[in-house]
């Protein structure tokens, strides 16, 4: 089966001479939950942005759903959803439009927006925000904004950088319900994120991201073994793999 | 290095008008407005000889005064270049802050005094040879301490904790002061004197019951936020200028025919620029700008200025004006993640800029011609009333679509 995201040999950056990211290769294949980790700085921003197609890369191939943004740029384009670190909202329009704009950009059916639309706006607690405007909404209410679109767009894969970040636990429980929902119906999610108790709880892989390379990769235990961090320990966690990789050289010197 | 308040409102001021205005007075005067200015001020001075010369027996000039001198009287903007971040950095010198905003009432105070010393010499003129009661030094000092008693009540206006206190304040002030400017032109002054103890008296009771803030922080940072905004647009009107977060205000009274948009893909983006026109800054100054074109418009056709021609030129200039600033709209949106995320060819956005802007220019040229329409015919100038109208939609419907399309086509982020 088709990988939904195929990233190969990206190299890519803001400066030719200077690329943040060195080479990254790796797949999300349909239904999996994916999380990228590293540092602040470590390039995540920067390679969902690439695969996003806001950046070029120098170097190395994008492919959502087997095109090319270059090849096809509105089928790469419908088969993602983005919800970035810091809410993007147009102040000029209320969560409800928000709502009907991604619902024609998508191509969603009126029906299927109207539908999906009362349901969001309930399950994220927003039914009585419809109306407002973005200055007029809390951080994480435009956080919940964001996601809810994401969410009705219903597309192949979502690109969600930083989702916890402003959200009350009522929100993050909404938010990795529907996660799970979305992924048991085929749809793939690549989320970044420093929560990494929530990531290993859900994420079926892991891609850590370290000085713009990628120092490991795959399930918990591939992350750990490389890690070197003995089987079945007790320290054999997410957090403990992260800190051995990050913090003794990560991709400049040898792990454990 | 100075790190005294005083100092470093002087750094502020002087770094806003040396990057964020001095460099666009070049856009402007290239765009041809100064020209249009200069002609308009020689079209205005025109007029108002002739007016001087032949002033009607009735003419409302106690009205007419009041209308002129009473906003530019209670009008009492405050630049103090306060940001956000002074929430965190200047707030610990709270106690420091009188002597920087002293340099705020000051600058704001000599300009304001120049607009009413301005108008006053506008106005007094045409006062003294409509047959004026009141002595025109009168006028001038009773203008001037008007304006000096607003800036201070203003500034208390603005220091009280509750925003519809703060609504209905300045409206009543405005209002007193509306009556305060008649009598003064209509009545003996020992009675206007009177009028302004009484109202002076009740004004700062007033003040001194409501609860207020020492400084209003979140009040002179939005309204800071606000005037910055306004050059932004303005300039954004010329060439392209770094924009900062848009004010939005709902509007609802235009807003409903943007919801009324049909639900489908080829109008997301004009869904959205719709409601971008309507409900940004931009919206407003075209609201304001339609407004003064059909005030303008009617007094112009009403007299038929220069048999109905000026008239014509007045409805010409107007919907030139409003064209300048809406092309403001093909710059919104132009660094937006969304237009790249949204999978939707970059020709539907241009193509929604350009619906939206034609729809909203045609609407504003019919607006503003209707005073040329409705007046100038019956006096027999049908020809004029017509060529404003065939000049405006041909300005409209062909010369500024190519303009716009120019402008979309030159794309910031392709580099």
């Amino acid at each position: 089966m088709k990988p939904v995201l195929e990233v190969k040999g990206l190299t890519g950056g803001y400066s030719p001479r200077r690329p943040v990211l060195h080479g990254l290769t790796f797949e999300v294949g349909a239904g999996e939950m994916i999380g990228l980790i590293g540092l602040n700085g470590a390039g995540k921003s920067t390679a969902i942005k690439h695969i996003l197609g806001l950046m070029q890369p120098h170097a190395g191939e994008i492919r959502i759903g087997g095109h090319t943004l270059a090849d096809n740029p509105q089928q790469y384009r419908s088969s993602l959803a983005y919800v970035p670190e810091s809410p993007l909202l147009f102040d000029e329009l209320t969560v409800e439009e928000h709502l009907a704009l991604t619902g024609m950009a998508y191509q969603i059916e009126e029906e299927a927006y109207e539908r999906r639309r009362e349901s969001l706006l309930d399950e994220f607690y927003m039914t009585p925000k419809r109306g407002a405007f973005a200055a007029h909404l809390s951080k994480g209410m435009r956080q919940k904004v964001m996601i809810m679109n994401a969410l009705l767009a219903k597309p192949a894969l979502y690109v969600i950088d930083e989702p916890f970040l402003g959200l009350d636990p009522l929100g993050i429980r909404s938010l990795l319900d529907k996660l799970v929902e979305v992924t048991k119906e085929g749809s793939s999610v690549f989320m970044s994120s420093h929560i990494l108790s929530t990531v290993e709880s859900y994420c079926s892989r892991f891609i850590v991201l370290h000085q713009g390379a990628i120092v490991a990769q795959g399930s918990l235990q591939d992350v750990c073994e490389a890690a070197g961090l003995p089987q079945g320990s007790r320290a054999g966690s997410l957090e403990e793999a992260f800190y051995r990789l990050v913090a003794g050289g990560g991709a400049h010197g040898p792990i454990g | 290095m100075d790190r005294s308040v005083d100092s470093l409102w002087q750094a502020r001021s002087s770094d806003f008008w040396r990057r964020s205005a001095v460099p666009y007075f070049r856009y402007i005067a290239q765009s041809g407005l100064p020209g249009v200015i200069v002609m308009l001020l020689l079209a205005g001075m025109a007029g108002y000889g002739m007016l001087l010369r032949n002033m009607p027996e009735h003419f409302p000039i106690t009205l007419v005064g009041v209308a002129v001198l009473t906003p530019i009287i209670c009008w009492s903007p405050l630049r103090t270049w306060l940001r956000e971040a002074d929430i965190v950095f200047l707030v610990p010198r709270e106690a420091e802050m009188p002597a920087y905003l002293r340099r705020s009432f000051r600058y704001n105070g000599m300009a304001c005094a120049a607009a009413v010393l301005l108008l006053c010499g506008i106005y007094i003129p045409l006062y003294l040879a409509a047959n004026g009661r009141t002595s025109a030094v009168l006028i001038v000092c009773a203008a001037l301490l008007l304006k000096a008693l607003q800036l201070g009540s203003a500034w208390r206006e603005r220091q009280l904790v509750h925003a519809g206190t703060r609504r209905s304040m300045r409206l009543l002030r405005w209002a007193a002061t509306a009556v305060g400017v008649a009598s003064l032109l209509h009545t003996e002054l020992w009675k206007t004197a009177i009028y302004l103890a009484v109202v002076i008296g009740l004004f700062a009771l007033l003040y001194k019951r409501l609860p207020r803030y020492p400084i209003p922080w979140l009040q002179l940072i939005e309204e800071e936020r606000r005037t910055r905004r306004r050059y932004t647009v303005f300039f954004g009107a010329f060439t392209d200028v770094p924009t900062e977060a848009a004010p939005v205000k709902p509007r609802r009274y235009l807003s409903w025919m943007a919801s009324r948009i049909r639900y489908r893909k080829e109008h997301a983006f004009i869904y959205l620029y719709a409601f971008t026109l309507i409900r940004t800054e931009l919206g407003g100054i075209l609201i304001r700008l339609t407004g003064l074109g059909v005030f303008t418009g009617f007094l112009s056709a009403h007299s038929g200025l220069w048999s109905g021609w000026g008239a014509a030129g007045v409805c010409l200039l107007f919907v030139w004006l409003s064209g300048i600033q809406l092309s403001a709209l093909a710059q919104a949106h132009r660094h937006s993640v969304w237009r790249h995320v949204y999978p939707l060819p970059e020709q539907i956005r241009h193509d929604a800029v350009l619906r939206v802007d034609r729809a909203a220019a045609l609407a504003c040229a019919v607006i503003i011609w209707l005073p040329q329409g409705l007046l100038l015919p019956p006096q027999g100038y049908m020809v004029q009333a017509a060529a404003s109208l065939g000049l405006s939609l041909l300005y409209v419907l062909i010369v500024r679509p190519g303009r716009v399309r120019r402008k979309l086509a030159v794309d910031p982020d392709e580099d």
